[in-house]
């Protein structure tokens, strides 16, 4: 077995989560191996001096984190509620719109049988001679 | 007297979703130590660290909806913070400005006085300098391995390796810091 597969196994064995069969090799090779156990103390030592590490941000951290929360929480419900609030009524005229459009040209084309821009201005049953006579005709 | 209910983290969690927001600032309160260490562990900016711890939870707040408690809370919040800290590092990396808090130019980050013992002060800052000399995935594994007191298994879990990988790194990393920190130990 290498060295360097002992030495990896010491950490588990540090933190209790080395299986029992690979738990009683590594024991084994500690007993014979002065450097293997030396390992052992030093991650130990090492464990030991860099738990106690403090480091804290500066007083007031959850106050400045709630602060930006709450002031994106605003932007946050201005695309939540008021653009959608406006885009609902937009919604409703748009589709009100349409539905009358299709109502009016359905309403033309039952009334004079096409869809021509004459029908839709109300000039289909002029003829070229008619509108002439019209011109001409002395009120 | 009125007695103060203390709540487990998955009820803070619960009213936090209601809308409680001083439910969410307990929480901010619960973990702001543990995110501070494991930030400040990454990277030693103290500005650049609070941004990353602030953004930590507003990520989780933004989330809370689709947390369903599958780990600890702690774990989820340290996993965010790692991820938002490499994201840091390999930003500073891309535009070749990788400062370092010991260069004295920028701030240095801020450990407790300790009792106002300098001694304790002195080795709290050699045992940073010694971390931050680190590659960035020394750093991350020391960090939650032997800061935060995580097992190799769950390190390996939260920065998403193989147990080999984290073992091999740590054993690296044991190296590097012992060469450092013998006088320490």
């Amino acid at each position: 077995m290498k060295t360097g597969t002992f030495e990896k196994w010491l950490w588990q064995l540090v933190d209790g989560t080395l299986s029992a069969r690979r738990k009683s090799k590594l024991e084994k090779a500690l007993n014979e191996s002065t450097a293997l156990s030396q390992k052992q103390g030093e991650i130990i030592r090492l464990q030991t001096l860099l738990a106690n590490d403090e480091s804290r941000f500066s007083p007031g951290f959850a106050s400045r984190t709630m602060e930006r929360i709450r002031q994106q929480q605003g932007s946050l419900s201005l695309h939540t509620e008021v653009l959608p609030d406006f885009q609902k009524a937009f919604n409703r005229v748009f589709i009100t719109g349409v539905a009358a459009a299709a109502l009016l040209i359905i309403g033309f084309y039952l009334t004079s049988g096409n869809l021509s821009v004459e029908s839709l201005i109300g000039l289909d049953q002029f003829s070229d001679e008619n509108l002439i006579s019209y011109l001409l005709y002395e009120f | 007297m009125q007695s103060r209910k203390i709540h487990t983290d998955w009820e803070l969690v619960e009213m936090a979703r209601e809308g409680d927001m001083a439910a969410f600032e307990e929480i901010v309160k619960r973990y702001e130590g543990k995110i501070a260490r494991t930030v400040l562990g990454m990277v030693p900016e103290a500005d650049e660290a609070e941004d990353i711890g602030q953004e930590t939870f507003i990520r989780f707040y933004r989330s809370l909806h689709t947390f369903r408690g599958d780990s600890a809370l702690g774990t989820y919040l340290t996993r965010i913070a790692i991820n938002l800290s490499y994201n840091a590092l390999k930003r500073k990396k891309r535009y070749g400005s990788f400062f370092s808090r010991w260069d004295g130019e920028t701030q240095e980050m801020d450990i407790p006085d300790k009792d106002h013992d300098p001694g304790k002060k002195d080795t709290a800052d050699t045992i940073g300098k010694a971390i931050q000399e680190m590659e960035p995935r020394f750093r991350a594994v020391v960090n939650l391995r032997l800061v935060q007191g995580y097992n190799t298994r769950e390190t390996a879990g939260i920065l998403k390796l193989p147990l080999g990988t984290v073992l091999s790194r740590l054993s690296r990393a044991q190296a590097q810091l012992q060469e450092k920190l013998k006088h320490l130990m």
